[in-house]
């Protein structure tokens, strides 16, 4: 496009509406030109401006850069830019005491081809891109510095409650060892009394030590220092062992077990000791709650792209009041006869989370009076979530 | 089977722990016990008793019990006598970096006092 057409009245009202201030200096520094941004920025009038040196106007700034930057234009050709967030170059635009506005300019400087010696100043004020950058720093800074706080703090947590752990099962050592030993008779023959004291005593500290474990392996978990070995699991083979594991017990109370096959292995992709855990849990949940006589079925069953694998008993149910906060640490249920307090209450919330690990469900149904069906999905596939066939993102990659 | 196990050597510093596992290999298993509190002591007492099998600790003040088995090695006597940590520390790959050690058998704490023997002739046995 060319603006012959233009005369020279537009390109001065061009120049002087430009929203950047506009010098022009000549040979000696000498100012030549000060558009009307310059005249609303600084309060100086071009009538004012004219003829004086940079210096004569900002008399209290710190001209060093910008000198040099307009000695190489006008001596060598160069051209500069200069910004105030990467040096500590410093021009206050409002040399006014009664204009007190501070912008941050970015200057750029020039030598104006064509001309004799002159050389341009443009100046534009980025003090909002400034003030925004330095912002995201600020906030980016306490994002790390509170990202290292919350690692740090559950660094601390870790390996207090890993020293924890160990040096309360030192003392609980001796306990289980003293009260095992005399429950035995090894240090003679207990009557009746004693032999309910002692064994009170005992169970009591093996409950302790249960705690101790739970914390120990809900906080492994939480914290993912504990490693989840993931491959595909028959489901069999595991509901065989998980039976053959609680039989003993179930003769114990007198509940009778029953494992349900299913007509074809199934499998899933999973942590065969983290799953043997939630199903013990479950199991000797159903148990505990249920009356001696009374069975419990585990069963499986194969859904579109996970298996669903139940635990289910004719006992006393779950109570509404209590199924909000049944997976939550250290909430239990009482049973109906005082036949099992021996609970840590963290049952439940590990096998919430040994699931979750899994991109499986936990959840149950309950009728009060009538009996509960705990079950567990966890998918067939590392790819599978259960709440959604698509693949997806493998969580448990991520789980450290 | 070569003979029957007899003479237990176990390196333990807790006194009450040395106590209970004493009755339990003692009184309940029958076994000869020497009962050494550091990797020092069993070090010096271990020719003279000339145990069948060594049952250490593993976290002890001075040496632990990995490197107190380590030394004990390094006498051709003991270069292959049969030795048990116990551990208050139970996670798999842990017991699995003490058997890499030269153990038969990591046994957790607490342990159950009235099976100790047997489960340690157990393993006794197995490596026979």
């Amino acid at each position: 496009m060319t603006c012959n057409n233009f005369n020279t009245e537009i390109y001065e009202s061009m120049i002087a509406q430009i929203a950047h201030g506009i010098v022009l200096l000549d040979s000696n520094m000498q100012i030549q030109y000060w558009n009307r941004w310059m005249e609303q920025k600084s309060g100086i009038t071009q009538k004012d401006a004219t003829g004086k040196l940079l210096k004569e106007v900002y008399p209290n700034a710190n001209l060093l850069r910008i000198d040099k930057a307009i000695t190489d234009a006008l001596e060598k050709g160069h051209s500069s830019s200069l910004s105030q967030s990467f040096s500590n170059f410093n021009l206050n635009l409002s040399s006014n005491a009664k204009k007190t506005l501070t912008i941050i300019p970015q200057i750029y400087v020039s030598p104006l081809k064509g001309s004799d010696e002159l050389c341009l100043l443009q100046i534009t004020d980025v003090t909002a891109a400034v003030t925004k950058e330095c912002m995201l720093k600020s906030i980016a800074n306490e994002a790390q510095q509170g990202r290292q706080a919350a690692e740090n703090l559950s660094q601390l947590k870790s390996s207090f409650v890993a020293t924890v752990s160990h040096e309360l099962r030192t003392p609980l050592t001796s306990m289980i060892g003293s009260l095992g030993l005399i429950k035995g008779n090894v240090a003679g023959d207990l009557n009746n009394a004693q032999a309910k004291l002692i064994d009170v005593a005992h169970k009591n500290s093996e409950l302790l030590l249960n705690l101790i474990n739970s914390i120990l392996d809900l906080e492994k978990i939480e914290s993912g220092t504990i490693e989840f070995d993931f491959r595909d699991i028959s489901i069999t083979n595991l509901l065989e062992q998980a039976a053959s594991g609680i039989a003993g017990y179930g003769e114990q109370v007198n509940i009778n077990f029953k494992l349900k096959s299913p007509d074809e292995d199934l499998y899933v992709y999973g942590d065969y000791e983290k799953l043997m855990q939630v199903l013990n849990n479950l199991l000797s949940n159903a148990a505990k709650f249920s009356q001696p006589g009374q069975s419990v079925t585990i069963f499986a069953q194969a859904r579109n792209h996970y298996v669903r694998i139940g635990i289910e008993d004719q006992g006393q149910g779950i109570p509404d009041s209590f199924k909000a906060t049944i997976y939550d640490k250290f909430t239990q249920l009482d049973s109906r006869d005082n036949r099992n307090t021996s609970g840590t209450g963290l049952g439940l919330a590990i096998a919430k989370l040994i699931t979750d690990k899994h991109n499986g469900k936990i959840d149950f149904h309950s009728v009060v009076g009538k009996g509960t069906t705990f079950y567990i999905d966890i998918p067939t596939s590392s790819e599978l979530d259960v709440d959604n066939s698509n693949p997806q993102l493998n969580k448990h990659q991520f789980a450290g | 089977m070569s003979k029957p196990l007899n003479k237990i050597l176990y390196v333990e510093d807790e006194p009450d722990i040395q106590a209970i596992a004493q009755i339990a290999l003692e009184a309940v298993g029958g076994f000869t016990l020497k009962t050494c509190s550091s990797g020092d002591e069993a070090l010096q007492a271990i020719s003279d008793f000339g145990p069948d099998l060594i049952l250490l600790d593993v976290m002890m003040p001075g040496i632990d019990g990995p490197s107190t088995l380590k030394e004990i090695r390094k006498i051709p006597e003991f270069l292959t006598t049969p030795a048990i940590f116990m551990t208050a520390k139970v996670q798999p790959d842990e017991v699995e970096a003490l058997r890499a050690q030269g153990a038969i058998e990591v046994l957790s704490k607490p342990f159950d006092p009235m099976s100790l023997a047997e489960t340690i002739k157990a393993s006794w046995e197995a490596n026979m």
